[in-house]
Parts: C-alpha cells; sequence; structure tokens
C-alpha cells in the first residue's frame, strides 16, 4: 500500500480541476488531470441560436478569456457567411486582443504567479513588501482594462463588437486618451519584462511541438498555424492536425497532434514568430527562445508580449482615423454553410467552428481551446518534472507542481473546473 | 496598514460555482481593489489566495450556478457559515448561461460529454436562490463595479443598499425617442433589471437582458410582438432564454413554477 499525501487545492489559477498523481517505489507511475465540473455544455446550448446571439453565449464560456471568445465566434460566423470586415475593424479588433491579453496576461504574471518567486502567498501579502511592483501591477492591469473597454465598451463580456465590426466606432477623445495611457505605461511593461526575465526559474525541460498563427500580424493572424522551425499548415485544416478526445472520468478535452501533446500559447507566439515582433522586443526572445524547451519561459514571454503589446497598440492607435461605419449584423445573408474562426488568446490558439442553416442558425458548434490543446502536454510534464524533484519535502514538491501548472497559465473555466490535488505516495 | 486598528474587519469569503469566473474577474478588475483588500479579512478567495480557510463569515459573495448534488450541499455550507450572503451576477442570481443547458434533453446531453458519472451527479442548473436565502442580488454578466463599490463601501460603513428598482428604459438614452424595437430590435430593456445605466444602448446595442428578467415581467408580451415581426420559436428562445430560462419555460408551461 501507498502513502496517500492529500494535497489542497489547487489555487490562483483559472477554475477547479484535480491532479491524481501515483508514485510507486520512487517511480512516478501515473499523472490524471481529472477535470471534474457541472459541465455547461457550450457547443450544446450554442446550437439551434442564431448567428446573432452566438458571440454573446461564446463570450461567457471564460470570464478572462471573453475578448478572445467573443472575436473567435464574430470570425467563425464572418467566414462562413462570407463577410469581410474593414481595415478599420480588422485594426480595431487587433488593438482588443492586445487588451484582452495584457488583462490576462498581468493578472497571471503579477496576481498568479510572481507570489511564488517572491515568497507570499498572494498579492495581498505584496502590499507590505513590495509596494512599488504592486503599484506598477495595478496600473498595467487599469490598462489592459482601458484598451478593452475603449473599444468594446466594457472590460469583461464586450458589448460593441457585432459581426461585420462594431456598432459603434470608438470615441476620437476615448482613443486620444488611451494613447497618451498607452505611451505613459511603457515604462511599466519594460520594467516588467526585466523583472520577469530577472527571476529564477526552475530548470526543466520538456521537449514538444510548438504552435502558433501567423500570416498577418502577430496578435492578429488567422491564415496559417506555424510550427517550430517554421512548417506550417493552412488554418482551415486544423482539425487534420490536432485531434481532441475526451477521456473517461473527466470533462475536460484533451487535444493530441499525431497522438503526442503539442504546445501553444505566449512561448510558442514568440519563438515561433520572432520576426514579426518589434526590434526592441526581439532582444529579449533571444533569450526566452535559446531555452524554449523550459515551460517556466512562458512566464517571461508574457511579459514580453505586454511590452510587444503596447508597442503594437501604439503604432495602429497613432495611425488610425477612426470613421463611422455601418455594422452589418442587420444585413447579414445567411446561408448553409460553415466557418472557421482563429485567434491567438492569451494562453494560445483559439478555434471556434461553427455550421449553419440557410435561416443562420447554428447547426453544431465545436470549440477548441488553447489549454484544451496544452492538458496533455501540462500532464506529461507533471509526470516528468516531478520524477526530478522526488528527493524533496512534501512541501516543497506541491509548491513547485502548482508553480509549473501555473506557469501554462491554464484556463480551467474555459476547458472546464479544479478540485484538489491528490498524491498516492509510497 | 493596519497599526492599532481597534475595529475588528470583516471577515469575507468569495466563492465560485459553476460559471466563467467573470464577476470574480471584476472584483479584481477593480481600480480599488487594494483599498478594498486593506480593509476587509480576506479568508477564502480561491482565484487568486494560496491559503483559503473555510471559517465562519460576515460577508460572502457567490458567483455561478448550482448545476450539480455536490454543489447543491456545498451552497447549503456556504449559507450556514454566512451572516450575509450576496448573489454575485446572473449566474447565481438567475441561472445565467449555465442554466441554457436546460433547453437541451438529457439524452442529448449525453452526446457532448463522455463523463456518465458526472451527468448523474448532475441536476438542472438553477439560481443559488432555489437553494438558499439570498440577502442581496447584485444582477448583471457580469456585475457593474460600480454597484459592487456603492455595496461594499456602505457595508463597511454599516449600511446596506438597496436594488435598483425597475427596467433598463428608466435610464435608457432612447426612451420615447428612438426605442429600438419601433426599429423591430429585438431590445429587451423593459423586461431586464435596470441600474446598468443602459450600457449597451448607449454603445448602439440593444439590451440581452443580462441583468436578468424582472420578477413582473411580461414575457408573454415580449414573445406576442417578436412573432409578430416574425422571428420564429428558436430565435425567440435564444434571445430570451440566454438570461431568463426559467422565466422563458415558466411562460411556456403557462406560469407553472418548477419545483
Amino acid at each position: 500500500m501507498g502513502t496517500r499525501l492529500n494535497l489542497e487545492h489547487i489555487t490562483k489559477i483559472e477554475g477547479h480541476a484535480r491532479l491524481y498523481v501515483k508514485v510507486a517505489g520512487g517511480k512516478v507511475e501515473k499523472v490524471e488531470l481529472r477535470v471534474l465540473e457541472g459541465a455547461r455544455f457550450f457547443e450544446g446550448i450554442l446550437k439551434e441560436r442564431k448567428f446573432n446571439d452566438l458571440s454573446h453565449i461564446s463570450s461567457r464560456i471564460c470570464g478572462v478569456c471573453s475578448v478572445v471568445h467573443t472575436l473567435g465566434s464574430l470570425k467563425a460566423i464572418e467566414d462562413a457567411f462570407g463577410i469581410k470586415v474593414s481595415e478599420q475593424t480588422r485594426k480595431l479588433r487587433e488593438v482588443l486582443n492586445i487588451g484582452g491579453i495584457i488583462q490576462s496576461h498581468i493578472l497571471h504574471l503579477y496576481f498568479l504567479t510572481l507570489p511564488d518567486y517572491i515568497g507570499v502567498g498572494s498579492a495581498i501579502g505584496m502590499a507590505k513588501k513590495h509596494k512599488a511592483i504592486l503599484e506598477r501591477a495595478l496600473r498595467l492591469k487599469r490598462l489592459g482594462n482601458q484598451i478593452v473597454f475603449t473599444i468594446a465598451g466594457r472590460d469583461v463580456h464586450p458589448i460593441a463588437c457585432v459581426v461585420g465590426g462594431f456598432s459603434r466606432p470608438p470615441a476620437k477623445d476615448k482613443i486620444d486618451a488611451l494613447l497618451s495611457e498607452l505611451k505613459q505605461c511603457k515604462k511599466d511593461a519594460v520594467e516588467t519584462v526585466k523583472l520577469f526575465m530577472s527571476l529564477s526559474y526552475p530548470d526543466f525541460s520538456k521537449d514538444a511541438p510548438h504552435f502558433a498563427l501567423s500570416g498577418e500580424e502577430y496578435f492578429y493572424s488567422d491564415t496559417i498555424v506555424r510550427c517550430q522551425g517554421g512548417a506550417c499548415f493552412p488554418t482551415k485544416d486544423y482539425k487534420k492536425h490536432f485531434k481532441e478526445y475526451l477521456r473517461e472520468g473527466s470533462a475536460a478535452e484533451f487535444a493530441t497532434r499525431e497522438g503526442k501533446s503539442y504546445f501553444v500559447g505566449a512561448m510558442a507566439r514568440v519563438c515561433n514568430n520572432t520576426e514579426m515582433l518589434s526590434e526592441e522586443s526581439k532582444k529579449y526572445a533571444k533569450k526566452i527562445c535559446e531555452n524554449n524547451t523550459n515551460p517556466f519561459m512562458n512566464i517571461p514571454a508574457q511579459a514580453l508580449e505586454v511590452l510587444e503589446g503596447i508597442n503594437r497598440s501604439i503604432v495602429i492607435l497613432s495611425n488610425l482615423e477612426i470613421k463611422p461605419e455601418a455594422p452589418t449584423e442587420f444585413t447579414v445573408k445567411p446561408c448553409s454553410c460553415e466557418g472557421i474562426g482563429a485567434v491567438e488568446a492569451p494562453r494560445g490558439t483559439l478555434f471556434h467552428h461553427y455550421s449553419f442553416d440557410d435561416k443562420g442558425y447554428c447547426t453544431a458548434a465545436d470549440i477548441t481551446t488553447p489549454t484544451t490543446q496544452n492538458l496533455q502536454h501540462i500532464e506529461e510534464a507533471i509526470g516528468e518534472y516531478l520524477q526530478e524533484i522526488l528527493g524533496r519535502s512534501p512541501d516543497e514538491i506541491k509548491l513547485e507542481i502548482e508553480k509549473l501548472i501555473r506557469a501554462y497559465d491554464p484556463c480551467i473555466s474555459c476547458s472546464t473546473h479544479f478540485l484538489q490535488m491528490e498524491v498516492e505516495m509510497e | 496598514m493596519a497599526e492599532k486598528n481597534k475595529k475588528k474587519k470583516p471577515v469575507v469569503g468569495f466563492f465560485s460555482f459553476t460559471c466563467c469566473e467573470g464577476c470574480e474577474f471584476t472584483v479584481l478588475f477593480l481600480d480599488d481593489l487594494m483599498k478594498i483588500l486593506e480593509k476587509i479579512d480576506l479568508q477564502y478567495f480561491h482565484l487568486i489566495k494560496q491559503k483559503n480557510r473555510k471559517v465562519k463569515f460576515d460577508l460572502a459573495f457567490v458567483e455561478g450556478a448550482i448545476t450539480t448534488k455536490e454543489e447543491a450541499a456545498k451552497i447549503a455550507k456556504i449559507r450556514a457559515k454566512s451572516k450575509f450572503l450576496v448573489a454575485l451576477g446572473a449566474c447565481a442570481c438567475h441561472g445565467g448561461i449555465p442554466a441554457m443547458r436546460n433547453f437541451i434533453e438529457n439524452k442529448e446531453l449525453g452526446k457532448y460529454t463522455y463523463n456518465q458519472k458526472m451527468l448523474s451527479d448532475s441536476i438542472e442548473a438553477q439560481p443559488i436562490s432555489s437553494f438558499i436565502k439570498v440577502d442581496y442580488y447584485m444582477y448583471g454578466c457580469p456585475i457593474l463595479k460600480s454597484e459592487f463599490m456603492d455595496f461594499i463601501n456602505n457595508y463597511l460603513d454599516g449600511k446596506l443598499i438597496k436594488e435598483f428598482e425597475g427596467p433598463v428604459c428608466n435610464q435608457c438614452p432612447r426612451r420615447g425617442v428612438n426605442c429600438f424595437l419601433r426599429e423591430k430590435k429585438v431590445c429587451l430593456g423593459a423586461v431586464t433589471h435596470g441600474g446598468c445605466n443602459a450600457a449597451c444602448v448607449r454603445e448602439e446595442i440593444p439590451c440581452i437582458m443580462c441583468r436578468g428578467p424582472l420578477e413582473n415581467a411580461n414575457f408573454p408580451a415580449e414573445i406576442a410582438l417578436f412573432k409578430s415581426w416574425g422571428l420564429d420559436e428558436r430565435d425567440i428562445t435564444g434571445k430570451l432564454g440566454k438570461f431568463g430560462e426559467r422565466k422563458l419555460t415558466e411562460s411556456k408551461n403557462g406560469n407553472k413554477t418548477k419545483p
């Protein structure tokens, strides 16, 4: 009989799930992520709904990724009905996506991750010893919210995004205010990159192919999926490459490529699309990508994206003369057809795939989230990392495993909810 | 900081059931988050705290709908430990988007999950008020930052605020001028809890009822109006059912309240 070591909830991740680990004779025998939640059956509830309800429902898949689920949903609808959006809409959506990524990255970096590396239990503990860092985090958090609020009308569950564009163009004075805030926060972003590049991350390696969308803009590409090393395939073929499966005992979906795990996320974007980054960011990218078999490098990669996102937003908004445009939502001509919407979400590539009947009702919906794609990789990495650190104390092991899980920034709300961590040890 | 703070800080917990956690994120997104955290004794907030304790709470915030037997048992325990309990957001208040699964037949649900045990544990998705007494309803998908701040600041001063009364129309800039309904655009402001300053209408978007249906909302009249415009059953279910699943099902069943 093995000794059972019960570890409490895995905290500071989005959602809840259970990790089951079995160790016998000094060897990790089994690692199983069991995601158990009151399932919400999103793919079921989208069915039978009219196209103009889908983005509102999809947005509610996740409170921290609501921007990107809205965008993925709208793009799938537009792809199906052959709607081409204006250049202005594309640009504004790119900045909106950056806003969503900054919101999510800043929460993850400063509130969920940093406490582990500076020895405080939560961001609340930072208020005493690390006031300057906390204030910087709060300024960047506010900036992310301001971007999303300015463009989409609300910072969680966007309002103004509709099929074909926006219900109204953002007000010029608000864009100007945002632009000045972006310029002011630039310094904070540089400090963020420096801080997260300087932390001492565990030395751990887990090789697997990395994927990210490519083809257009760093934060807003959708035509091709690019693999590490440069190989690509068209986005519309994603299902041929990425296979989802459900596992008994878990409400979550797992995805694999040719039966093996793969990785999506900030590190995949930074390293697969390095040449799309600004010169300033490239300097930092080099150090991250030299070490990109280490999942912990996803943390500085996120920090780098905050800086890149601010730079890119400044460029776009400084050159954008916003004009009023009529949204197309009320003139859409539905057809019996299907469409794919692919977007780079904070945690990696997100796919929405919808089919419609000729009245514009959804007949099938299939959503592949970044966390679904990373779960298999996370699970394997836990097993390998645990094997390396088995000699340490139970408390240390627990912290290290939690740190590893958090490095992926999993969003269990997206793939579904963690309950507790259970380790059976001999 | 709390040097010689004689007044005891209220013990506060945040609890999350089946939902997107967007209301907890909205709390984290508050500009004055740290100021509030200084004034409370936060003992439970799984999303941001490493050590969480289930103690006796002066104030509990609960987000999410109840969708399993396990969750139903858990919400009862939280209620028993809490002096004042706030339902946070559309899912906790009315069932919200998770309740849309109630439109799907159970056998159909099986197709979307491989986990039969989970299905057997699941119950009809319901608001927390189906199981416990709620002291304050903070509506919205997500909640409004302004309402949360108003609530917590008053609470810390020993006062309680009241929920906004009346529909979204009461604060709508289009009211009596260029109402969306005149343009035959499905706007649900008339049947929706107000208090949001008609934020969506101000962004040129008709109300989607994210603050949930008013108790006295006349769904049959809304349905009749939309049908007269040519909307069919499926479309109406999608429009009214996103945040009004219970009310819609009740009005379809001739106001028969669910057990």
